[in-house]
């Protein structure tokens, strides 16, 4: 009877300290979006007024630094000519692009030497930074501009290494072969670089969904939704992502990615740091927090910005499976590099990132969605054993939700009041469904996903996985 | 569970789902709003256009058309700005009268002295083609701006303005918005419209510090300026890798004789950077009778230089025949 009485007594204390626990991370994860997005509509109402493009080529022509254009590619035979052909294009005064064919097993290599007559070049004996061997080096006789490597399959980071060997110019940008940049992306981007001088070492720009986007010569000629409900609420997140917090991390130089998708570095500070990191699947994320790292122990001015205009549309996937793997991928990169930094953690050496980047990150992407997968557990199990009220449960639940959908919606207005890249106000009405939706399912499934990461970087596992390929929709 | 924390869990709940669901419904009304008067303002704008070239073409005394009187102000500064980026001596003069007499400078004026840094910044890039007094006073006084950017815009405009030469060369030696490479477009007029007081800027370049003397080499390399070649190959000299490199690229872009002494020279310079950048130049530019020094760099011991080296020969044996604009007499010197 006691033993009995004592359970029971011991199953309410917890109920209620496990309540109290999940409630203060849910409010700490959601005041902390609720400020980050504060602060971004603040930099957004201060900043500078958007030249048009014709403007920034003007005040750039004579003086933006030289630019190699990096594009790893493993199995794009889909959407690598097509890319390719867009980044040729693009307003930029003096660029090269380097594709860096990863041993794709597809025909992308034959693709792009047909498509753009590669000629072998002779082979490259040493290089500053280590990678997988390099097969042959081509350049294109059509556009000499385009140069093609390559190599054995060493990951993506490997690829990238091997570009930025090749890279002579001051900066390079790191794009993937499944997207399409705006024509004016360059541009807008090195802005920052030429404003910041010596000091800025990286700049990202935005990403957004290309999928459901009309695809012509290589550019987006028309915006649009995608049709497909798990690519429309991945719209919704990437919007969300990158609008917000990059901009307001940004600005307390607290910045601790830039998107792999489009980033653009000064390839002197890369080198460095000693270029990406070929044994996480995080590369984009680990070389920013790396690049944080270095130079602040070296006591050196540096900053890595963000600018939403540059946008870069990209392909996400449209199969659950698809985009499990690439979450789990994400979660595992981000604990890998989280783990490797961690020293970083607080400390007032590392400035913005010690004391609000790494932290950040650590409570929205790492801490915050496990503790919220384990309340949907817990918590209904409390209330069935009468730990906690009903009603706490039902707040608990509907806040959660509601801090959700309230950053998605606030994320629309940056969306709304700068970039407008969603045309129409059919688009804009079912995004703020999705930023409503996207709470009740998915975030669960994704609270899943984090959780298998965890699982992964726990057993030590490697590689990237596989993942389908689509086409750009042609217009 | 108190019954107070739970209230408030309520409340704060409640409250953030209103705030939610007003701020999609104020997003979504917003847009639509902007839809509903996107494409009439296309329209007017493209009247406008039309109304303003006509102008530009006629009497610029003339009755202004109501095209121009009707259109609001934003969008009028942006047709003025647009149109002024392509029209050049007279008709620069007439948009700029057109403006004034359609108040353009006054709202100008009033968003250079706004609370938002990139407004001011935008309004004193536009104020720049305006020659008025007024103009010429609301730029001297955003050369006291706290941002940077206003200031580098400000002095822009300042150059060639009748009294402000004592002004814009104090400004020029200390202000440090100066010395960005966001000031580039000061340098750059200041070497086209008043090259002799440029000259006189490049003289005291020692005491200006590295950023605004590679500035000022890339400016006087694109204004023309061939009288201050010596000095520039003076700086191929300087102590300062950077300084060296650039004094070399603007003697080569001034297609000055010059420019080879001194590109043999920093091919044997002792920072392996410096080498590593004439080997890409060499290669870049198609200076075809440079390539002995890249068959020289094949033993150099950075590895760096190596890889640029053979980078450039392999350009240049891209280009079979020396470009006609190759700058390089045929023996080299």
């Amino acid at each position: 009877m006691i033993e009995a009485g004592f359970f029971w007594i011991t199953v309410q204390s917890l109920g209620h300290w496990v309540g109290l626990a999940v409630l203060t991370v849910t409010l700490g994860q959601g005041l902390l979006h609720l400020a980050l997005l504060a602060v971004a509509l603040m930099v957004m109402a201060v900043r500078a007024a958007l030249p048009p493009a014709r403007r920034l080529w003007s005040d750039l022509v004579d003086i933006a630094p030289s630019l190699t254009i990096l594009v790893p590619a493993h199995n794009e035979e889909l959407t690598v000519e097509e890319a390719v052909r867009a980044l040729l294009s693009l307003q930029y005064p003096d660029f090269e692009v380097i594709v860096v064919n990863d041993g794709s097993e597809d025909t992308t290599l034959d693709r792009l030497r047909n498509r753009f007559s590669l000629e072998p070049e002779p082979l490259q004996e040493e290089g500053l930074l280590p990678h997988a061997p390099v097969r042959a080096v081509y350049r294109s006789r059509e556009v000499p501009r385009l140069r093609v490597i390559d190599k054995e399959r060493g990951g993506k980071a490997d690829a990238l290494n091997a570009g930025i060997n090749l890279v002579e110019t001051e900066l390079f940008c790191a794009v993937d072969a499944d997207s399409i940049l705006e024509p004016d992306a360059l541009l807008r981007a090195v802005q920052l670089f030429v404003e910041g001088g010596e000091r800025t070492v990286a700049v990202g720009g935005t990403v957004r969904v290309a999928n459901g986007c009309r695809v012509r010569g290589g550019r987006v000629v028309e915006v649009g939704l995608p049709r497909h409900p798990l690519a429309i609420l991945q719209a919704m997140e990437y919007l969300r992502a990158f609008s917000m917090a990059r901009l307001a991390l940004a600005w307390f130089g607290a910045l601790f990615i830039v998107s792999g998708a489009f980033g653009i570095f000064r390839r002197a500070a890369v080198v460095e740091i000693g270029g990406y990191d070929t044994a996480t699947v995080g590369e984009d994320l680990e070389l920013v927090l790396r690049l944080h790292r270095t130079l602040s122990e070296r006591g050196r001015e540096f900053e890595i910005r963000y600018v939403p205009e540059p946008v870069c549309w990209t392909q996400v996937p449209e199969r659950v499976a698809d985009l499990a793997r690439q979450r789990i991928r994400w979660h595992r990169g981000a604990l890998e590099s989280v783990a490797r930094h961690a020293a970083m953690l607080g400390r007032w050496r590392y400035r913005g990132m010690g004391l609000l980047g790494l932290p950040s990150l650590v409570l929205i992407d790492l801490v915050g969605p496990l503790v919220e997968a384990a309340g949907y557990v817990l918590m209904p199990a409390f209330w069935l054993l009468d730990a906690i009220d009903g009603g706490f449960l039902l707040a608990w639940l509907l806040l959660t939700v509601t801090f959700g959908a309230a950053i998605s919606a606030g994320s629309l207005i940056l969306e709304e009041l700068e970039l407008r890249r969603y045309p129409r106000v059919r688009h804009l009405a079912i995004l703020v469904a999705a930023a409503f939706l996207e709470n009740i399912g998915y975030r669960q499934l994704h609270n899943l996903w984090r959780i298998l990461g965890h699982l992964h970087y726990l057993r030590g596992a490697r590689g990237w996985g596989g993942r389908t390929r689509m086409a750009f929709r042609s217009g | 569970m108190s019954e107070g924390l739970l209230q408030l869990l309520w409340s704060g709940t409640l409250l953030l789902l209103l705030l939610a669901l007003s701020t999609a419904l104020g997003v979504v009304l917003h847009r639509l709003a902007i839809e509903l008067r996107v494409q009439p303002m296309k329209q007017r704008m493209e009247a406008a256009r039309r109304a303003l070239l006509v102008q530009l073409g006629g009497d610029p005394a003339a009755r202004l058309p109501p095209e121009l009187l009707e259109l609001p102000m934003p969008e009028l500064a942006e047709l003025v700005d647009d149109l002024g980026q392509v029209v050049r001596g007279e008709a620069a003069m007439r948009l700029c009268r057109i403006g004034e007499r359609l108040g353009l400078i006054e709202w100008l004026v009033a968003r250079a002295r706004s609370m938002r840094a990139g407004v001011r910044t935008e309004a004193v890039r536009r104020l720049l083609p305006f020659p008025a007094a007024e103009v010429t006073a609301v730029l001297v006084e955003r050369l006291a701006d706290p941002d940077f950017r206003v200031r580098a815009a400000a002095a822009a405009g300042l150059v060639g303005r009748a009294g402000q030469e004592h002004r814009l060369a104090h400004a020029a030696r200390t202000d440090p918005a100066l010395a960005r490479p966001a000031a580039f477009p000061f340098w750059l007029r200041l070497a086209e419209r008043l090259p002799e007081r440029f000259g006189e800027r490049f003289a005291e370049r020692r005491e200006l510090g590295t950023e605004r003397l590679v500035l000022m080499l890339r400016a006087a390399a694109e204004a023309g300026l061939v009288q201050l070649a010596p000095a520039m190959a003076e700086e191929t000299r300087a102590s300062i890798p950077r300084v060296r490199l650039e004094a070399v690229r603007a003697l080569l872009d001034l297609r000055h004789p010059l420019a080879f002494e001194a590109l043999r020279r920093l091919a044997g310079d002792p920072d392996p950077g410096v080498r590593a950048d004439i080997a890409t130049l060499i290669g870049r530019r198609g200076l075809h009778a440079f390539a002995s020094l890249l068959e020289e760099m094949r033993d150099d011991p950075s590895a760096a230089v190596r890889l640029r080296a053979q980078e450039a020969r392999l350009r240049l044996r891209r280009r079979e025949a020396p470009p006609a604009s190759d700058p390089v007499p045929a023996d080299g010197r």
